[in-house]
């Protein structure tokens, strides 16, 4: 693997002024965005629908500003920042907790690749040899926290790495905020703990950009909603799903068509490659 | 003195006749039965020695032999009590008729000299006949079930006394006739229906197609999306079983002794095994092999309820049966095989908490735990189904509306796609879209050249193997068949690859 050596005296100064700063960091990638005012975006492995939506509509609204989002490279949340990043042409900065010849987990073998092929960076403050130990993912936290302005918290149950990374914030000076969660969900209670030991409470994007003069005077980048003509007789099923994925009776019903009909548009959509049928059986819109 | 009797026993559904021979004579007293006899004949000299004394008749202190033969074959089963028992009144010169030579007896005795009623009466009325046979006597209990077969004079006696007063030409028993056509007509309604079922169109259309060609298939979907209960009333939806068939099934389930009202089985067998079944109880076996679920469900369903929690031996164990259409078991001395035409239908959940992918409920699983559950399900087991279907919930809003079709009228559609089917595939032996060969495919699976393209287009992106391929192919020939189409259209195309949404992934 070709990664660089960055020694300590290349740090930026807001890595080199924690404490148990890191001798040196290998990375791969784009090494400049070290350097560049980010954020991190953190959760449970586990995490819910709910937990789903908050973390892609957070990250997005992040990387739209142009600000690097910071996370671990675990599954559940961390993929999901990392990748929400990357589907708006976004940067992130994934802070691994093993060596480069280990990657963990396995399954984000191609998010990696992703990563680096999209002008990201992947560091680690371990050797390439190194394996994923327990202990290692916690201490990689305090870099996380180091990398960036601030830390959202989407979703965490009442222990977890990600209280500790709240701590670490703390310690570090750095602003925590959380997502709320339902009171009588297992995911909710990290969350809520952290908001009532004083995290900011978050419901939209400004709660955290107005904390951030930096950030407050960036301009949210516009998408261009991918422009995808759509056949005529396609049009009427295309914008029902886009409202709200639905099933094929709930289709026939809303549209008022024969399910004959219906199936043979639906099956055309989905070899079209405009919609899919996810594992509940309803069909969505492929993005 | 010497009498040979003649009586049969079914190796399967195979029947091989029987000489019981008896001889009587003078020396040391004794009992003993030869010719490979199992323990429950060994037994049977109990039965029938009480059985002749409470008749009223003394049995005299001699030596009692008595051969089965073919000696070498194994032999099983109490319904030899009644041949033996005649053969040995026989031998006392007891009954004086010595003309056995076209008839069998078969039964088993009571200490009283009852008839109760054996096993397997069906199958060996059958292979009775073929064998040359013309009269049996057998348990009053078994003679309606016995006179399906026209061919056979079937004599229902109630107990021993009356056998030898038959024999004796002092009583007159009239052969047990039966109307087939009345039996047919008189089969039940079907009780779990489809109207019961609110909404889940697509998903009964799906179950409809699969019905028209005997289509194995495969539900996966969240619990009380209403997978068990659609799966349930597949039997209704079913074709009408043809006399031959309602034959076959009923061989089966008469040697199991599973027949409950004695006579012909009208409605396909449903079998659905619970997940801790065993392989043997699933296909069959035993010391005396006894046919297993797979048998019982020939020519009908067989459902395999939250398929990913049998053991993957027990599945695994399934897959020639299902090539074969029939299972082979081998045990000592015996081989025997017993047909297994049936129609698989399984039902899985997503993920072990089973809502993965729900919108209403939060999966609680990680993401091992569903890899590990998925991954039980091997690429071969998948490639049995020609479709799978995933299930979405039903929310109790939508439930109350619209009348739904029944199964009566679903079933007309699929009867006379069915009966297309049947038609077409005269010549070559074999009843339905289901059981096609690929080069059976070729012949009968015309596309028309917009079908084609979809087709070939589909294939291409999806990368699929060419057992898909063919696969969908013969799901669109029931589809056309369901409308009457001669040569498949794109609509039929489209309408399979729906079904196949294990492929799209």
């Amino acid at each position: 693997m070709n990664y660089k050596i960055i020694y300590k005296e290349e740090f930026p100064e807001k890595l080199k002024i924690i404490k148990n700063s890191p001798e040196k960091l290998y990375a791969i990638g784009n090494i400049n965005l070290i350097y560049e005012k980010s954020f991190a975006i953190v959760g449970s492995r586990k995490i819910s629908n709910y937990g789903i939506e908050n973390c892609k509509k957070f990250a997005k609204e992040l990387v739209l500003r142009d600000i690097p989002i910071v996370s671990g490279m675990a599954i559940g949340t961390d993929t999901i920042a990392h990748q929400t990043a990357l589907e708006y042409n976004g940067k992130t900065i994934a802070v691994l907790g093993s060596g480069f010849k280990n990657i963990y987990p396995e399954s984000n073998l191609k998010l990696f690749n992703n990563i680096i092929e999209n002008n990201g960076l992947i560091i680690t403050e371990y050797e390439e040899n190194v394996e994923p130990l327990k202990e290692n993912f916690p201490k990689r936290n305090r870099i996380i926290t180091a990398l960036s302005e601030g830390v959202l918290v989407v979703e965490a149950a009442y222990r977890s790495g990600t209280s500790i990374t709240a701590k670490n914030a703390n310690e570090q000076g750095k602003k925590v905020f959380a997502i709320p969660g339902k009171i009588d969900n297992k995911l909710g209670v990290g969350v809520n703990r952290l908001i009532k030991e004083g995290a900011i409470l978050t419901t939209c994007i400004d709660d955290i950009i107005e904390n951030y003069d930096d950030f407050k005077v960036r301009k949210r980048k516009e998408i261009l909603e991918k422009k995808i003509f759509i056949k005529k007789e396609y049009r009427s099923y295309y914008y029902l799903l886009k409202e709200k994925p639905m099933s094929m009776d709930e289709i026939i019903l809303k549209l008022d068509i024969e399910l004959s009909d219906g199936i043979k548009i639906i099956t055309n959509m989905e070899l079209e490659n405009l919609i899919y049928q996810d594992i509940s059986g309803k069909y969505r819109i492929k993005l | 003195m010497l009498s040979i009797v003649k009586s049969i026993v079914l190796q399967g559904l195979e029947g091989i006749l029987v000489d019981v021979e008896t001889d009587i004579s003078p020396g040391m007293p004794c009992w003993e039965i030869v010719g490979l006899p199992d323990a429950n004949i060994k037994e049977a000299k109990e039965r029938v020695r009480t059985a002749i004394k409470n008749c009223g008749i003394e049995l005299t202190s001699r030596k009692y032999i008595i051969n089965l033969s073919p000696a070498s074959i194994r032999k099983n089963g109490t319904s030899f009590d009644l041949a033996i028992s005649v053969g040995i009144l026989a031998s006392l010169g007891i009954i004086k008729n010595n003309n056995f030579e076209n008839k069998i007896f078969v039964g088993e005795l009571s200490l009283d000299g009852t008839l109760n009623k054996v096993n397997g009466i069906l199958p060996i009325c059958i292979e009775a006949t073929k064998n040359g046979i013309k009269e049996i006597v057998l348990p009053k209990e078994n003679a309606k079930e016995a006179s399906i077969v026209k061919e056979l004079k079937i004599i229902g006696v109630n107990n021993l006394k009356e056998v030898i007063d038959y024999l004796n030409s002092k009583k007159e028993i009239e052969s047990e006739k039966v109307n087939i056509e009345e039996l047919l007509k008189n089969k039940k309604s079907v009780n779990l229906n489809f109207s019961e079922v609110k909404g889940q169109r697509a998903i009964k259309r799906a179950l409809e197609v699969s019905a028209t060609g005997s289509h194995n298939c495969l539900l996966i979907g969240s619990p009380g999306s209403g997978k068990t209960m659609m799966a349930k009333r597949l039997p209704g939806i079913l074709p009408q079983l043809t006399f031959e068939e309602a034959l076959e099934i009923t061989k089966i389930y008469s040697i199991s002794g599973k027949l409950d009202n004695n006579s012909l089985v009208f409605e396909r067998p449903f079998r659905s095994p619970h997940h801790t079944i065993t392989e043997t109880a699933l296909i069959g076996g035993g010391r005396n092999p006894k046919p297993g679920e797979v048998s019982l469900a020939h020519l009908g369903v067989l459902f395999l309820d939250e398929l990913l929690e049998f053991n993957k031996n027990t599945l695994e164990v399934l897959r020639i049966p299902m090539e074969d259409r029939k299972v082979n078991i081998s045990r000592v001395g015996i081989n025997i095989s017993y047909p297994c035409n049936f129609m698989l239908v399984a039902s899985m959940n997503p993920c072990p908490c089973g809502y993965y992918g729900s919108i209403d409920k939060e999966c609680t699983c990680t993401e091992n735990q569903r890899k590990i559950y998925q991954s039980k399900l091997s690429g071969p087991m998948i490639d049995r189904f020609d479709l799978h279907i995933k299930v979405p919930s039903v929310k109790y809003i939508d439930l109350s509306k619209e009348n739904e079709e029944t199964s009566e009228q679903i079933r007309e559609r699929v009867n006379k796609a069915r009966k297309i089917q049947q038609q077409r595939y005269l010549k070559e032996g074999i009843y339905s879209n289901s059981e096609l060969t690929p080069k059976l495919i070729e012949k009968y699976c015309i596309l028309t050249d917009k079908a084609n393209k979809i087709l070939i287009s589909y294939f291409e992106k999806m990368k699929l193997s060419t057992r898909s391929y063919l696969k969908v192919l013969k799901v669109s020939r029931s589809i056309a068949d369901l409308s009457e189409k001669e040569k498949i259209d794109e609509n039929d195309i489209l309408e399979a690859i729906q079904y196949r949404s294990l492929d799209k992934i």
